[in-house]
C-alpha cells in the first residue's frame, strides 16, 4: 500500500511539472530593421508563424519592436530567430530572449 | 527724329517689362472632407456595386461603411486581409496571412482553387471574368484570363521584375502593378509582357496601393505621406499631401476620390474642381 502511494505522488509530481514545463514561455523581443509598412510586419508575421506554438505576438511599425512568446521546452535559438527574419526579408538589428527560468540570451550587437 | 527716338524708347520699355504670366484653368482634386472611421485600420477598399468596402488587415475583418463613415456592416474572421476587390455581388480577399484568396457572396466563402502556392498574397483585381493576384514574396503576380491562370515576374528591380508587390489592377488592355519596394507602378498587356514603368522618378519611398481611373493613375507614396496622380503615360498630374498620412488605397465613386489614411484611422474626400494655373 505504501509502496503505490509513493509511485502514485511521483507520477502525480512528474505529471504537474512536465504540465508546468509546458506552459512555461520563453520571451522573444526583437528589433527590426526595414520594417516600413503593414506588408512587411505582416510578413515578418507570417514567417514566424511557421514556428508552431508562437503567441503574443505583437509588431510595432513604427519602432521596429517585435516581440513574441515560444514555448520554452522547444528551445528556440537566437540563431533561428535571426535566420527567420532575415527570411521575411528584414535585418534583425537586437535579438533578446529571456528565458523562462530567467537567463537572458542576447545577440552580439545586443552585447555591444 | 525725336519722333523716332520716342517709338524706339517705347519699344524698349515694352520689350524689358514683364511678360503677364500666363494662367489656365485645369482640374484638381480638392480636399473636402476628412472622414473619420474610428476603430478601422483601412488597408484596402472596394466597391461592392454601391457599397464601400474596408479591409481592416489589424482586425481582420472586412467592413462595410457608408460615406459618412459609419459601419454598416462588419465580416470577420479573415487572416489578414489585404488589397481586397470587387465586382456587384462578390467581394475577393487576399489572406495575406493564410496563402489564400477568398470570394465572399453574401455571407458565403469560397477559396480561389489554384494550382500554384501563394506566399503571401498582399492584392487582387477582378475585372469581367479576369482575375490577378499579387504573390508578395514570391515577388509574381498571377493572371486568370478568365480560361487559364499565367504567372509572371521575378525578384529584382529590372524591368518585369518585382521587389515586393502589394497591389495589381486590371484594367481593358493591361495590367498595373505597384512593385513596391522598387519604388514604382509598372504596367504589363495581358500577356505578361512588360509595357513601361511609371512613377520610378517621383521619390517614392514604397508604392504599396494603386488605383486606375479612366484617365489617372493614382498611386501611396506610404512613407512619405503622399498620394501622386499621374495620367496614364506616366506624366505627374498632382500630388496629395495635405491631410494624408500612411496612405494605403484609393477608389473613385460617384466622382468623389476617396483615399485611405492607414494609421490615422482616417478617409480623405476630394472632389475635382477648376483651378487657374501658371
Amino acid at each position: 500500500m505504501k509502496t503505490k502511494i509513493i509511485i502514485m505522488l511521483i507520477l502525480g509530481l512528474v505529471s504537474v511539472s512536465t504540465i508546468q514545463a509546458q506552459k512555461q514561455r520563453d520571451d522573444f523581443k526583437i528589433q527590426v530593421d526595414g520594417l516600413g509598412c503593414p506588408f512587411c510586419a505582416y510578413g515578418l508575421e507570417k514567417k514566424f508563424k511557421e514556428f508552431k506554438g508562437i503567441k503574443n505576438v505583437a509588431i510595432d511599425i513604427e519602432t521596429g519592436d517585435f516581440t513574441f512568446t515560444f514555448p520554452s521546452d522547444k528551445k528556440l535559438t537566437l540563431l533561428q530567430v535571426k535566420t527567420q527574419v532575415e527570411e521575411a526579408g528584414y535585418t534583425p538589428v537586437t535579438i533578446k530572449i529571456t528565458r523562462a527560468n530567467g537567463e537572458i540570451e542576447v545577440s552580439e550587437k545586443e552585447k555591444e | 527724329m525725336k519722333k523716332v527716338l520716342i517709338l524706339l524708347s517705347i519699344i524698349i520699355v515694352s520689350c524689358n517689362s514683364p511678360k503677364k504670366e500666363e494662367k489656365k484653368t485645369i482640374k484638381e482634386w480638392t480636399l473636402k472632407e476628412v472622414i473619420k472611421i474610428d476603430g478601422i485600420n483601412p488597408i484596402g477598399i472596394a466597391l461592392k456595386g454601391e457599397e464601400l468596402w474596408l479591409s481592416d488587415s489589424d482586425h481582420n475583418r472586412l467592413v462595410q461603411i457608408d460615406t459618412t463613415g459609419n459601419i454598416i456592416k462588419t465580416v470577420n474572421d479573415f487572416d489578414r486581409p489585404m488589397h481586397i476587390d470587387a465586382n456587384t455581388t462578390s467581394i475577393y480577399v487576399p489572406q495575406y496571412g493564410i496563402d489564400t484568396v477568398t470570394v465572399l457572396t453574401n455571407n458565403t466563402r469560397k477559396v480561389v482553387p489554384l494550382q500554384i502556392e501563394l506566399d503571401a498574397p498582399a492584392g487582387v483585381s477582378t475585372y469581367k471574368d479576369e482575375l490577378a493576384i499579387v504573390d508578395f514574396y514570391n515577388n509574381q503576380i498571377h493572371y486568370n484570363n478568365g480560361n487559364q491562370w499565367s504567372s509572371f515576374g521575378s525578384e529584382g528591380n529590372a524591368n518585369g521584375q518585382f521587389y515586393y508587390p502589394t497591389d495589381v489592377q486590371i484594367t481593358s488592355n493591361e495590367i498595373w502593378v505597384a512593385d513596391a519596394y522598387n519604388h514604382r507602378v509598372q504596367v504589363f498587356d495581358k500577356k505578361g509582357v512588360f509595357v513601361r514603368a511609371i512613377a520610378w522618378d517621383q521619390g517614392i519611398n514604397a508604392a504599396t496601393g494603386i488605383f486606375v481611373s479612366k484617365d489617372e493613375v493614382f498611386v501611396t507614396d506610404f512613407e512619405n505621406d503622399r498620394v501622386l496622380i499621374f495620367d496614364h503615360k506616366g506624366v505627374l498630374k498632382q500630388e496629395l499631401k495635405d491631410k494624408v498620412n500612411k496612405p494605403t488605397d484609393m477608389i473613385i465613386k460617384e466622382n468623389i476620390l476617396y483615399t485611405l489614411n492607414y494609421r490615422q484611422s482616417t478617409i480623405n474626400a476630394y472632389v475635382l474642381e477648376s483651378v487657374l494655373k501658371k
